[in-house]
Order: C-alpha cells, then sequence, then structure tokens
C-alpha cells in the first residue's frame, strides 16, 4: 500500500512517499515517512503509543508496524518485516530525536521504519550529553512507568507502577520474532545485569481541578 | 534478618543430568540468536514426577519433553504453540498425579491438562468472569494452585494472592492463605519493600507472620561492605512441610551492580526444620526466560534447573 501526503500546517511535518529497499519486503512495500517534532509529552501518551506495538512482530534494527494485531512477517528474521526491535521501540515510544544526543521529541508515525541511532547498550551505559539517564536506583519507590529497564543485549519500558507480587513488573518491550512485542511479567528489576532509565523533558499530565504534582498521574490500563 | 553474601560461593548441588541442547528429540531446544530474540529461549520451566521422572516445558520444541531420573530421554507430548498469536507455555506442576501446565498470552492466563490420550485440554480460569494474570502453579489438596496477580483485562487492577482453581476452568478463584502444604498448613510470601518480605505460616494453631530483611554485603578490599539492594522472590517448590523460595538479588545502585553483580539464593523455610539459605549455582546462558528454577521430588529433595552452554542442568540437594 502506498501513500503520498501532503503537507499540513503542523510546522517540520515531512511529506514522505514509499520508503524503498531493494527487494519486495513488507517494509518496503507498506511503510512510509511521517514525523514531526513536537511539544514534550507525557507518559501516558507514551505509554499509549507503545501499547499500539502489542502483539505486532518483531524485527532486528527495525522498525515500523501497523496495529492489526498479527504478524505480517512470521519467523522472517532479517527480512525487512514488520516490527521493532528492543531498541527501536523505545527510541520510537519516547519520541527520540534522530539526531545523536538531541532533546525534544519527536513523533515518528508507527508506519514509518526508523530504528534510531540508540541501541540497548547506549540505553545501558548512557553519556550525559543525551536525552535519557540511568536512574541512581532501581527500587520501586524510585522509578515511575515509562522509564526502561535495559542491559547490554536488552531493554523494555516499565509498563506500569502497578507489579506482580513476586517482586516483577509488567514490562512493554519487542522480546523476539517468536513471541513478538508485548507486555510481560520480568524480574529486570532484581537482575543485577539490568539498569533503570529515565527519558528526560517529560511533560506533567494535564488536569483540571486537583491535579498531582509530577507527570506520574497513572491511568489502569485496560488490555483490549 | 538474611544476609547475601556477594563474596560467598555457591553452595555445590548434586548433578543429576544434563541434558544438551540440539535438533535431536533427546535434546532440549535453544535459541540464542539475537537477530531472533535479545533474551535467549530457553525451558521455561520443569516439574518432578511422582515416580521421580523429570518433566521439562520444552517451549522452542512446543512440547513436554519426558526424562528418567538420571535424563535419559522418555518421550515427549507435543501439541503446544509457541508464536506471538498463541497462549505459550510458562509453567508446569503436578497436582494430585495429574500434570497441569500453564500457559499465558498477553499476560492471560490458560490452564493445560491432557486426557488419556496425552491430547491437551485447555481451559481459561477465571476470576468474576474476568481472565487473570497467573505467575506459577502450586500442587494443591483438589484443583491445582497458582500465584494470582490480578485481572489480565486490567493490568495492575485485581486481587492477589495464592488461588486454586477447581476445577481448572472456574469462574471464581477461591483464594486460600498460603501455598497449601500437604501436610495441612500453608505459606504465603509478600514483598513489603524492594527488601522486606513477610512470611505468613497459616495452620490449625492459628496465623504466624515472621518479617524477613534482606541485606547484601560484598567484600571490598578485605572489608564487608553493605550494598544497597533489591531482591525478587517467589515460592516456587512445595515440599511436604516446606518450601523452596526462589531469590534474586541485584544490587539496587548501578555502580555497584556494574563491580559487583548480583546472584540467586535459595531460602527454605517450613512448619519444622532449619532454614537454609544458601546461594545458587548459575549457568553461562542469561535466563530471564525461565519461570520456574526450583522444584520438589517426591522425596522431599529439592531440585534445581541452570541453563549452561553444554545443555540444561538439573542438580538435586
Amino acid at each position: 500500500m502506498k501513500r503520498m501526503l501532503i503537507v499540513g500546517a503542523v510546522a517540520c511535518l515531512v511529506v514522505g512517499s514509499v520508503s524503498t529497499v531493494g527487494w519486495a519486503s513488507w517494509v518496503g512495500t507498506y511503510c512510509f515517512t511521517e514525523n514531526a517534532s513536537v511539544s514534550a509529552i507525557t507518559r501516558n501518551t507514551a505509554r499509549a503509543y507503545a501499547e499500539i506495538a502489542a502483539r505486532e512482530g518483531y524485527e532486528w534494527g527495525g522498525g515500523c508496524w501497523n496495529d492489526n494485531a498479527r504478524d505480517d512477517t512470521p519467523n522472517a528474521p532479517d527480512s525487512g518485516g514488520e516490527g521493532p526491535d528492543c531498541s527501536g521501540l523505545v527510541f520510537k515510544s519516547w519520541y527520540l530525536k534522530r539526531t545523536w544526543g538531541a532533546s525534544g521529541f519527536h513523533r515518528w508515525n508507527k508506519m514509518q521504519n526508523i530504528h534510531g541511532y540508540y541501541a540497548s547498550d547506549t540505553f545501558h551505559a548512557p553519556t550525559s550529553d543525551l536525552p535519557f539517564h540511568k536512574l541512581p536506583n532501581k527500587y520501586r519507590s524510585t522509578t515511575v512507568f515509562m522509564d526502561a529497564f535495559a542491559k547490554n543485549g536488552h531493554v523494555g519500558l516499565l509498563d506500569t507502577s502497578a507489579y506482580p507480587s513476586s517482586g516483577g513488573d509488567y514490562v512493554m518491550e519487542a522480546k523476539g520474532d517468536t513471541v513478538g512485542t508485548n507486555i510481560f511479567i520480568e524480574n529486570y528489576r532484581s537482575d543485577s545485569a539490568y539498569v533503570a532509565v529515565r527519558r528526560e523533558g517529560w511533560a506533567t499530565q494535564a488536569c483540571t481541578g486537583t491535579c498531582p504534582k509530577a507527570d506520574v498521574t497513572e491511568e489502569t490500563i485496560a488490555v483490549p | 534478618m538474611l544476609t547475601a553474601d556477594l563474596s560467598v560461593p555457591p553452595r555445590t548441588w548434586t548433578l543429576v543430568a544434563i541434558i544438551p541442547w540440539g535438533d535431536a528429540s533427546e535434546q532440549l531446544g535453544l535459541v540464542t540468536d539475537v537477530h531472533r530474540t535479545p533474551i535467549p529461549y530457553v525451558p521455561r520451566s520443569f516439574t518432578i514426577a511422582p515416580d521421580g521422572t523429570i518433566w521439562i516445558l520444552d517451549v522452542v520444541k512446543r512440547r513436554l519433553a519426558h526424562y528418567g531420573a538420571d535424563g535419559t530421554y522418555l518421550g515427549a507430548i507435543g501439541g503446544f504453540r509457541f508464536d506471538r498469536f498463541s497462549p505459550r507455555p510458562r509453567d508446569v506442576v503436578f497436582s494430585n498425579d495429574r500434570i497441569y501446565v500453564l500457559e499465558e498470552h498477553s499476560v492471560t492466563a490458560t490452564l493445560v491438562t491432557f486426557g488419556a490420550d496425552r491430547s491437551l485440554q485447555r481451559t481459561q480460569p477465571l476470576d468474576h468472569g474476568r481472565p487473570v494474570v497467573l505467575e506459577l502453579l502450586y500442587p494443591s489438596p483438589t484443583g491445582v494452585a497458582a500465584r494470582f496477580d490480578g485481572w489480565a483485562d486490567e493490568v495492575g487492577a485485581g486481587p492477589r494472592g495464592i488461588a486454586r482453581f477447581d476445577p481448572p476452568g472456574s469462574t471464581f478463584a477461591q483464594f486460600l492463605p498460603g501455598v497449601p502444604l500437604s501436610t495441612g498448613p500453608s505459606i504465603a510470601l509478600e514483598a513489603s519493600s524492594d527488601t522486606d518480605l513477610e512470611l505468613t505460616f497459616t495452620g490449625t494453631a492459628g496465623v504466624a507472620v515472621r518479617p524477613v530483611h534482606l541485606r547484601l554485603v560484598a567484600d571490598v578490599e578485605g572489608r564487608q561492605r553493605e550494598l544497597p539492594v533489591v531482591a525478587g522472590v517467589k515460592i516456587e517448590a512445595v515440599g511436604v512441610d516446606r518450601v523452596a523460595i526462589f531469590v534474586q538479588i541485584s544490587p539496587a545502585h548501578p555502580d555497584d551492580a556494574e563491580r559487583f553483580g548480583g546472584g540467586l539464593w535459595l531460602l527454605e523455610v517450613g512448619t519444622s526444620g532449619p532454614l537454609v539459605w544458601e546461594r545458587l549455582p548459575e549457568g553461562e546462558i542469561s535466563n530471564e526466560e525461565q519461570a520456574r528454577h526450583l522444584a520438589a521430588g517426591p522425596d522431599g529433595r529439592i531440585y534445581l534447573m541452570v541453563p549452561t552452554k553444554e545443555g540444561e542442568r538439573i542438580y538435586g540437594r
């Protein structure tokens, strides 16, 4: 499916044609370029974006995904298939910019095939010039949903500050070609290979009436 | 107070069996290709049958593999799925001489039992009609018990605790005071903070609560230094009058974690006998996908499953 986008009134909207690759890959056939700089987003917005990827595919170095809750390219690694990899999911869900170290927020259409500059190793050991940093500890009182747990080789997003009773967490992650991208119960918090990482610059939740101090208002997540 | 000392090596367990990885039927499935998965796909669980044989949840090969007490291959039950659109196996346990397999799909639990012809019979346990999140299974005097972590259609919401499903397709979870022991009492485990646990013993004599505080120490230039810590704890194995708790410990601060690492410990408690607190051996293959590490044998022996480069190691003590 090819699409051409009309330039809108939003600043920095990029008009794009279908991204092409040298073979008839799923990405080459269906994905397109659409992205824009935006104001800071809330953690809830990031989570809503990430959860669209639930039940979609996994592609190392990806990616691009639709919202049909099916694997459009099953068991086909390295083939320009559907889905993000773990660090690509975090890059897009955190609305990171494509420029190394750039602050600010950038919205990437889920159908734009982009991974970003940051691999899991970068999330695990961020330098001070990056728009995310390691948290001082992994206590539950410290982490907030849409923080990440990262190790050399993998990264996933804390989906909710609620947690199963065993000390685990509900983690939104791109977990592999077979199990795909979804919410899983994980024990990364108590695994010494993982650190907790926080994206910088979150917007506070808009509200009326009595408002919370920070952007940590959390709604219960209904799983479709 | 229990102290995890990183300078103390793991206790030596008795090696019961090594089951190699590979494509042959007697071998177990393993996927480590980082283009396929950032986390190795390893067997997720195992259980020791009343006859002492070993059943291993071989998810890569979509089966429940059966081995003798010495690791000799005996066969397998197939019919499981391992893809993102189907419930995939998470845990296996024997309860009342019957095998139960727990499957999960988008955190929603499904229970699998087996017909006389080894056909898979799937039922979905519910609580007040809602799908549920179950983490691990436990034997129960009737039906099967499980670690219940709320409703699957509203992640993070709902009751928590140990629940029994009898029959497996029950529409209401029957909450228990804890993991049931075959002798009658039950033991419950709750984490009240990153380092504090509460063990609740419920029996005919009443209820007793035992708080446990975990601390982590490391050797720094010949002196013992305490490190801020986070711990994950799960009751995994259920013996006659005891439970074996799997404890994963990490320094809370990233610099400490990088310098000292963390470790795995066994906490064994019961209605009688001494408390056991010892460090567990680990393998070279990261085991994030493994849901169960400890299982109890019919003789009360505790078994440990560890993925290593040479194969899946089954230890006993």
